[in-house]
């Protein structure tokens, strides 16, 4: 068995006496679109947000390609607050911060846009591919990587071409209308070189037809940048449209997880989106 | 042992009453912080216009008109200053406001020096509070005694509003959260201008007890006090009452003890080092909270 | 188009050579043109004449410039009406006088001549763009070596394009941090302390060492090394201490930046005070008797020099991030930007020239005490920045002179207690001219909030298409 591009085994994140994440496992594997979806304040971001390094999971481990990119145990005051129901913890404390995970090769965007607001769609894009500089302070002062700044502007505009930006390239980022920065910020996340992007409920806010074509793009720079995409959606049809696996989370907890059309049909799903009748 | 207590009882006593001079200005930064996120760097420079306004009326009405008079003077100051300076930039990026409050901060010293003409002013003595006492062989002024006690009266009159009033709740509320609880109903701007009106009247308290230690004010003599309860409040944790009190008589005993040692021309720089140590170990402060930001 | 570009060319090429050429043959003529305007020798006849002529005469043999200019002056003007002043002996006269001025007038109209050139044959046209900017900077220094020798390097004017300069370093420096990164740091003034006496304490004359540590048998240190090598050491001494006091502070919310570097300031300017340190830092005396620079370009182009670096870096890669961070730190990390690295890169490189500039100041004034470098001078440059616009390295640069012309020249009369006739115009008295100035730095603060420049840089084209859009826009209505 290939190992798994992104496994997260028993992520637990807990805000004081909240746990918002509990004992979550899942895996992703090479060339897949795997969706989380669950009702509102299920714990998707924040489970996104301990696989990018923006929260450390108070335990729980991530791993990325099989490497441990996360892995904690509760310590300190959350020894005796701990609420999550893993009782076994990792012994190992491995923390990463967000720029580091992203320099493995994990992008991400944001549910609510991110962008550099002062900047130009081009620049905003430019910014991304900064990490795999090869210049240094000085170098990059006295213009002695005027090669690798060429072939840095060169790389952009092609990705703002893929994405449909190329005319809007000096366009103030934030005076693009909205379908449009979903997709900037998913031209930012891809000028990092990834290989596996991470999607914030990349259609929220978008219209029937936005969605129809956002779905096309996702499979589209799929297949053109040999991606693997992990998303958090809303959006059902979206979902049901592009995803090879979903995996269903509610009040942290993980509910289902399969093919698109078993996870509709589960009970527990409906339960979770519906209501459970109390009779 | 009675000649150790004999000669450092003055500067424990000392260190008391700066500590609670310095509390009474902490307070007006940490509930301002609290509520606007802003350093205001104009308060210590209230806490000197106070004592300016003293020496003024002083000259020319006698002191139970002049002393609450002083205190309606600065509390009036505190909330004009709040009005024109901050409120038009409630939306602005919170740089903005701070840098509003270096300037205002950089007009208020400008103008007391041409008020003053740059020269150093008699501050007048109250009479009772200036009086001498010997407490266990250590001579000091009344007001050494009556600051700690009149300090803890205020911070506990403080507490009560603030935990037992509707406005306090209210102050309460949008310091715990400015957006949801304007829009709750709370009316944003009447509990900042209380804020800073409380602030202000305890700066001009503060005032009148720290200058009765000396004999003259100049316009920066008002500078050092106010970044030393600056520090006092980050110390206990920025935003936290009871923190700043209690930063404030940490800070107020430590700078005595480094007196009695001898070591004068560090007992400034010690309160400044003491600050970067705490930032290093506990950032929030000894009562703060640490805050996750939503991403 | 391109026939007048030519015929401009070549009219600049000539101008320039004829200067150049004038200016420089008539350097040592002046015995020669002593005689010529003086034909019938009529000096020998009067003992004063004789006197004032053999001054002259006496300080060309010395070699000293302006002592020769100045006797020069009160020869021809004591004596004008025995002189023959006019025609070729006055221009003789003029070229002598302003030699220096006009000979740098010929070699930026020759260095304009040939930019203008190269861009003709410049296909790319990859020149043509830096070409005006470049011709800009020219012309402003090229001005300001002709100033100075016109008007003299003790005026007003002077002195104001001297600490506006270095001002302008200070406050490119700040605007780095504050304005291109997002923090907010208040330790300036302790920065430019740390540059300002590393500087002193390494220029001081051997010999003079004992004078000024009068009160520490001579001081500590007893070498002196360059000016320039002095300069960058005050610069990399500022610079170390950022990095100290960056390791624990700029990993945490910015606000405590602010904080730190206050208290930071503090605690140096106490410390370079205590009598412990005084063999070093002469105590709580002035620091004086170092290496000062003799001609205001020698500031005009260290803070050139330095505030062109900054600029590059703020528009490389590195300078991206800056702005990124400030922008959104959250999409910033997100994108691979180490905060912690990048922040304290911009802290450290703030206070390199904030040190820099310290040293400046410190040849300005002449002597140094660290009680001088308050929270205040802190605030000062923080308005500068601001009223220049956040985020602008020309809007820092502009304000600056303008700061400075301000508050040193031209509300000086504010300061001054003044009479229209026989009535008392009122306020007017010493300190009245800063508090104005705060009111008028209030006002902008508050009401026009973005500063001279906004985020925007001065451009050449963006102000011509400007001034054009304005004509063609009134004819259309």
């Amino acid at each position: 068995m290939a190992e798994h591009v992104l496994e997260l085994k028993h992520i637990t994140m807990q805000f004081g006496g909240v746990v918002a994440v509990d004992d979550l496992s899942m895996h992703i594997d090479q060339g897949e679109i795997v969706a989380l979806i669950g009702p509102n304040g299920a714990g998707k971001t924040t489970a996104f947000n301990c696989v990018t390094g923006v929260y450390t999971p108070t335990s729980g481990q991530v791993l990325y390609h099989g490497r441990l990119i996360v892995s904690n145990r509760p310590e300190g005051r959350m020894k005796t607050l701990y609420a999550g129901s893993q009782k076994d913890h990792p012994a190992e404390v491995v923390v990463n911060t967000p720029d580091r995970i992203t320099k493995l090769g994990l992008a991400r965007t944001f549910q609510n846009i991110r962008l550099f607001k002062t900047q130009t769609v081009f620049e905003n894009v430019l910014i991304a591919t900064h990490l795999h500089r090869t210049s240094n302070l000085l170098t990059a002062t006295l213009r002695l990587n005027w090669r690798e700044e060429r072939e840095m502007r060169e790389e952009v505009l092609n990705l703002l071409e893929v994405v449909g930006l190329k005319d809007a390239r000096d366009e103030l980022a934030t005076s693009l209308p909205y379908g449009k920065q979903r997709r900037l910020e998913i031209a930012r996340a891809l000028a990092t070189r990834p290989k596996l992007l991470l999607l914030d409920e990349p259609a929220a806010g978008m219209n029937p037809q936005e969605t129809d074509s956002l779905a096309l793009f996702i499979k589209q720079i799929k297949d053109r940048f040999a991606l693997t995409v992990f998303l958090i959606e809303h959006h059902m049809d979206l979902v049901m449209d592009i995803s090879d696996r979903i995996y269903v989370i509610d009040f942290g907890r993980l509910i289902a997880h399969g093919a698109p059309h078993e996870v509709q049909d589960d009970p527990d799903v409906i339960n979770a989106y519906l209501g459970v009748d109390e009779e | 042992m009675s000649d150790f207590i004999r000669a450092n009882l003055p500067y424990l006593l000392a260190g008391i009453s700066v500590g609670g001079q310095y509390a009474l200005i902490a307070i007006g930064y940490t509930m301002v912080y609290g509520i606007l996120r802003l350093i205001n760097f104009a308060h210590g420079d209230i806490f000197t216009v106070a004592a300016f306004v003293m020496v003024y009326m002083n000259a020319t009405m006698p002191l139970y008109i002049s002393l609450p008079l002083t205190a309606a003077v600065t509390v009036a100051l505190g909330f004009a200053v709040e009005r024109v300076a901050y409120k038009p930039l409630r939306t602005a990026p919170r740089m903005s406001i701070m840098i509003s409050a270096i300037g205002v901060s950089y007009l208020l010293q400008n103008l007391m020096w041409y008020i003053t003409g740059g020269l150093a002013k008699q501050y007048p003595t109250i009479p009772w509070i200036s009086s001498s006492v010997t407490i266990y062989t250590a001579t000091t002024k009344m007001v050494t005694l009556v600051t700690p006690v009149l300090t803890l009266l205020l911070v506990i009159l403080l507490v009560q509003l603030i935990n037992h009033t509707k406005i306090g709740m209210a102050m309460r509320a949008v310091s715990k959260d400015f957006e949801t609880s304007k829009l709750m109903g709370i009316r944003i701007n009447q509990v900042i201008s209380v804020t800073f009106i409380i602030g202000s009247f305890l700066a001009a308290v503060g005032s009148m007890l720290y200058f009765s230690n000396y004999t003259a004010v100049t316009p920066v003599s008002g500078a050092m006090p106010g970044l030393k309860a600056f520090v006092a409040a980050v110390f206990g944790g920025i935003g936290s009452i009871p923190g700043a009190v209690i930063g404030a008589f940490i800070i107020g005993i430590c700078e005595n003890i480094i007196k009695a040692l001898g070591l004068t021309t560090f007992s400034d720089a010690f309160t400044f080092a003491l600050l970067i140590i705490i930032l290093i170990f506990k950032p929030s402060g000894l009562f703060g909270e640490a805050i996750y930001e939503k991403v | 188009m391109k026939k007048t570009r030519i015929t401009l060319i070549v009219l600049f090429t000539l101008c320039a050579l004829a200067l150049i050429i004038f200016s420089l043959s008539v350097k040592d003529s002046l015995p020669g043109l002593l005689d010529r305007m003086d034909a019938e020798q009529t000096a020998t006849q009067d003992d004063k004449m004789l006197k004032a002529r053999d001054r002259v005469l006496e300080s060309i043999r010395e070699g000293d410039r302006s002592k020769i200019l100045r006797n020069l002056e009160r020869y021809t003007s004591g004596w004008a009406d025995r002189l023959d002043l006019n025609g070729e002996i006055g221009l003789e006269l003029f070229f002598f006088r302003n030699g220096p001025s006009l000979t740098a007038l010929g070699l930026f109209l020759l260095a304009a001549a040939v930019a203008m050139a190269l861009s003709v044959l410049d296909r790319k046209g990859r020149f043509r763009k830096a070409a005006p900017p470049l011709m800009l900077i020219a012309a402003v220094y090229t001005g300001v070596y002709i100033l100075e020798n016109v008007v003299g390097s003790d005026s007003m004017l002077m002195t104001v394009l001297e600490k506006g300069a270095i001002f302008a370093l200070i406050a490119v420096s700040m605007n780095l941090l504050n304005g291109f990164t997002g923090l907010f740091s208040l330790g300036q003034a302790g920065f430019m302390l740390i540059g300002a006496y590393t500087y002193a304490i390494f220029t001081i004359e051997t010999g003079t060492r004992p004078q000024v540590y009068q009160y520490y048998a001579g001081g500590l240190v007893q070498f002196t090394l360059p000016a320039l090598v002095s300069i960058g050491l005050a610069g990399l001494a500022a610079a170390f201490f950022a990095f100290l006091i960056g390791l624990p502070v700029l990993r945490l919310k910015s606000d405590y930046l602010a904080i730190a570097t206050l208290g930071f300031a503090e605690i140096i300017r106490a410390v370079f005070q205590y009598d412990g340190l005084g063999p070093i830092t002469n105590g709580s005396n002035l620091l004086r008797k170092f290496a000062t620079y003799d001609t205001v370009l020698f500031p005009f182009v260290i803070a050139g020099v330095c505030i062109a670096l900054i600029a590059l870096i703020i528009n490389s890669t590195y300078g991206r991030s800056f702005k990124a961070i400030r922008d959104d730190e959250i999409a910033a990390e997100a994108m691979g930007i180490n905060l912690f690295r990048h922040k304290q890169m911009a802290f450290v490189i703030s206070s390199f020239f904030a040190g820099i500039g310290g040293a400046l100041l410190a040849m300005y004034q002449t002597t140094v005490q660290a009680a001088a470098f308050t929270s205040a001078m802190t605030y000062e440059i923080l308005l500068i920045v601001v009223i220049g616009g956040m985020g602008s390295v020309t809007g820092s640069v502009i304000a600056s002179f303008l700061f400075v012309a301000a508050s040193e020249w031209w509300l000086r009369f504010l300061d001054n207690e003044q009479m229209i006739g026989s009535f008392q115009v009122p306020l007017l008295r010493s300190g009245f001219r800063m508090v104005v100035f705060s009111v008028v730095i209030m006002a902008v603060v508050l009401f026009y909030r973005k500063g001279i420049m906004g985020d925007r840089e001065l451009s050449i084209k963006r102000l011509t298409s400007r001034l054009s859009l304005r004509k063609g826009g009134l004819k259309n209505g």
